[in-house]
């Protein structure tokens, strides 16, 4: 009989591999409790997450990953502003404590992590996601569970027909058609080439392209899209040159884009290259060096050294608190800065009585918001996208300058 | 009737196979009444990814095949459920629209297995899954392109239990297939193509059998992730996940569908118990592979037999020691010989 104890052992540890695997996982994933923190002054109408001093928020973002690179910059922001509205005695006598957590850009993590959340219920909302399609994916269990989602806001996707999702930030597409209506206007720019990055927001820069051609009697020549990991961009540039373009809409990550304009110039492909808040980054100008001349980008923030009180406010809270290396004053950061500032402020509007609905009324709410470095942000119940409005910067010996003042990109 | 079912059931090994099946059995059922949804969700999620790794181990395990498209596979599931079900056809007919594209796609996969060999085939799957993933791309007035397809909400009570009702189905097929004449046939083309060609083995048709019936345990897997996810997109398919689930089936047992459902728990749980380390787990599967491979080559499954081979090996290990413990203990076909009669 040793070799049937053998089996019985073996069937029942791979069991308790299962088992133990399991168990973990209901640990990690917490208990079905209903209650957030204790309540502040008996009120029973406060929220998951929120007590007497303190408001917990979290998302899950890309801390590594393709994006990873704009993503610490963004994350050290919105620490900086949530440190500093803290310092100043936080929302209400609240503080507000926000945890980022890695999804990695992958939509199971990200829907796991949402999952999580809802199951938990100690988190007030999910604020400050990075990533497109994870935020989409995310979007549908909230909306079904009645959490705010305040994400950045980068396609219009995010936010169609949500109760309680908001995007804090204007989206690429809007931010790409100011940039592009510039160029077609100012560049005499009649054929039009674009490569976008395959991905939701992609598809929307692509569209914001064809939009503002149509609108000003321009053409777009070739549509040309790239897959996530291509770091050789020599194929796409040969093809694009091929169509003569005036100037290329160009939208991918920052390290990407970098690249694509260097695989450009080295083919002789001498166009203006357009594209949102991407290539307005100083980190975009670092990697694409001597290539990023002459780079035309929609940007929905002021630029980080205006001599402006609202930008000064934002390098000021970054040099405070600022989380090293990360902490450096880029558009990326501002983003988080941004989303940081929309959601202090609609945690403020909410009120004593914070809870879920309370902070969707508190954003639906805020109405010409100003955070002192983008124009300002409205949402109302119909409305919960924050901003269209973006101004055109220009890479003119190797720094930005500043073409126009805010103007609508809508759809 | 009754002594044929005893006679199966008392058999030592299937036994204990069948204690660890009833037991977990009972525990997945009763799940729901105690788990949170977060972790009903990880429950669902090893299940979808132990069909798959069922597939691979009948494939790849027993019949030594490649199939780096798995990923494309599952995206073609994924699309047919998942854009049948926005059309108002219900969960269960489009489960089966995915199974059933399975079919077609291993059909069309496996005859490339007449001409090639096990390497060529791993380059052809892969090809396979960039062809799905850029005509997904292509035909985004049905598929959404990179915006991809938001499902009709379902209740996870109903994904979790669809889920593990496939996982017993998807078990029992892949059980039979590797216990039976397929199994045996695999085997034998793995190990030795030109011997079972010999023997009058038609080794280029059980090659592409392979491909055929295992390419619907991929597309289910597909068809339920998306109902697990709520929202599938390009991006949830990229070749990565091809290669995770050869890492799933190392990790677990290559050969073993216990295997394959450990190596589906590790996917699984891994990424969730260090998500506050970022960027950990993949190290952690890259080490742990690694590891595997060259301490227990036949995965998680191997790791209470290697214990006691460590246990049973002489202390000092000299030319002229002989291992009598190894002798006496039974192993290998013969056993399995002995265990039979």
């Amino acid at each position: 009989m040793p070799l049937a104890g053998i089996h019985v052992r073996r069937g029942v540890s791979s069991l308790s591999v299962l088992l133990a695997a399991t168990a973990l996982l209901a640990a990690c994933g917490g208990d079905t409790t209903t209650g957030g923190g204790a309540p502040a002054d008996g009120g029973e109408t406060l929220g998951p997450g929120v007590s007497a001093d303190a408001i917990e928020l979290s998302s899950s973002t890309g801390l590594t990953g393709n994006f990873a690179v704009v993503t610490a910059p963004y994350v050290a922001a919105a620490k900086a502003k949530f440190a500093a509205v803290n310092a100043d005695g936080g929302v209400n006598g609240r503080k507000i404590n926000w945890k980022p957590v890695d999804d990695g850009f992958d939509i199971q993590r990200a829907v796991s992590f949402a999952q999580r959340l809802v199951s938990q219920n100690k988190i007030l909302a999910e604020t400050l996601p990075f990533g497109t399609a994870p935020t989409v994916a995310k979007k549908e269990i909230y909306e079904a569970a009645g959490v705010p989602f305040v994400s950045l806001g980068t396609t219009y996707a995010e936010v169609e027909n949500a109760k309680t999702t908001f995007g804090c930030t204007v989206p690429y597409y809007s931010q790409a058609r100011v940039a592009i209506r510039y160029a077609i206007e100012n560049r005499n720019a009649k054929r039009i080439g674009v490569l976008v990055y395959a991905s939701p927001d992609g598809k929307e820069v692509g569209e914001a392209a064809e939009d503002e051609a149509k609108a000003q009697g321009a053409e777009v020549v070739r549509k040309l899209e790239y897959d996530p990991g291509t770091t050789d961009f020599s194929g796409a540039i040969s093809d694009l040159r091929g169509a003569k373009p005036d100037v290329v809409v160009l939208y991918g990550s920052t390290p990407d884009s970098a690249r694509a304009i260097q695989a450009a110039r080295r083919a002789g492909l001498k166009v203006p290259f357009i594209g949102p808040q991407t290539m307005a980054d100083s980190e975009f100008l670092r990697l694409a060096g001597d290539a990023a001349e002459g780079v035309i980008a929609g940007s929905p923030y002021k630029l980080p050294d205006a001599d402006d009180p609202g930008v000064a406010a934002f390098r000021d809270a970054l040099s405070k608190n600022g989380d090293g290396g990360s902490g450096q004053p880029t558009t990326w950061a501002m983003s988080g800065y941004q989303c940081a500032s929309v959601v202090a402020a609609a945690l403020d509007a909410a009120g004593e009585q914070l809870n879920r609905e309370s902070f969707v009324k508190g954003i639906e709410s805020l109405k010409d918001f100003d955070s002192g470095i983008a124009a300002p942000v409205s949402f109302g119940p119909d409305d919960h996208t924050g901003s269209t409005m973006a101004l055109v910067l220009e890479v003119k010996d190797g720094a930005f300058k500043q073409l126009s003042d805010f103007e609508d990109g809508a759809k | 009737m009754i002594a044929r079912v005893r006679s199966f059931v008392v058999t030592p090994n299937r036994r204990g196979h069948l204690i660890a099946v009833a037991i977990l059995a009972l525990a997945v059922i009763f799940a729901p009444a105690f788990a949170t949804s977060y972790l009903m969700l990880q429950i669902a999620l090893v299940g979808v990814f132990a069909i798959g790794a069922f597939g691979l181990v009948v494939l790849t395990g027993h019949g030594g095949q490649f199939n780096l498209g798995f990923a494309g596979l599952m995206a073609l599931g994924a699309y047919t459920a998942a854009i049948l079900q926005q059309h108002g056809v219900s969960l269960t007919a489009a489960l089966v629209a995915a199974v059933a594209i399975g079919f077609v796609a291993g059909a069309l996969l496996g005859v490339f297995a007449y001409w090639l060999s096990e390497f060529a085939m791993a380059v052809v799957t892969f090809a396979f899954g960039i062809f799905v993933d850029q005509a997904v791309r292509a035909f985004d007035g049905l598929t959404g392109g990179f915006s991809g397809i938001v499902l009709p909400r379902l209740s996870l009570n109903l994904v979790y239990y669809t889920v593990w009702t496939c996982v017993a189905i998807a078990a029992l097929l892949a059980w039979g297939m590797i216990a039976g004449w397929l199994g045996r046939w695999l085997r034998a083309v793995r190990d030795n193509a030109i011997a079972a060609e010999q023997l009058g083995l038609p080794v280029k048709r059980v090659k592409f059998q392979g491909y055929v019936v295992t390419a619907p345990f991929a597309t289910l897997t597909g068809g339920l992730y998306a109902q697990a996810l709520g929202y599938i997109a390009p991006s949830a398919f990229q070749v990565v996940l091809s290669l995770a689930f050869l890492v799933i089936i190392i990790v677990g047992g290559v050969t073993s569908l216990w295997g394959g459902l450990i190596g589906a728990t590790l996917w699984v749980a891994v990424p969730e118990l260090t998500v506050d380390v970022p960027g950990l787990y993949p190290i952690l599967f890259g080490a742990l592979t690694v590891i595997v491979l060259i301490v227990v080559p036949g995965g998680a499954m191997d790791i209470p037999a290697a214990i006691r081979r460590r246990m049973h090996r002489p202390r000092r290990a000299g030319a002229a020691e002989v291992d009598l413990s190894a002798v006496a203990q039974p192993a290998g076909p013969a056993a399995a010989v002995r265990e039979r009669e």
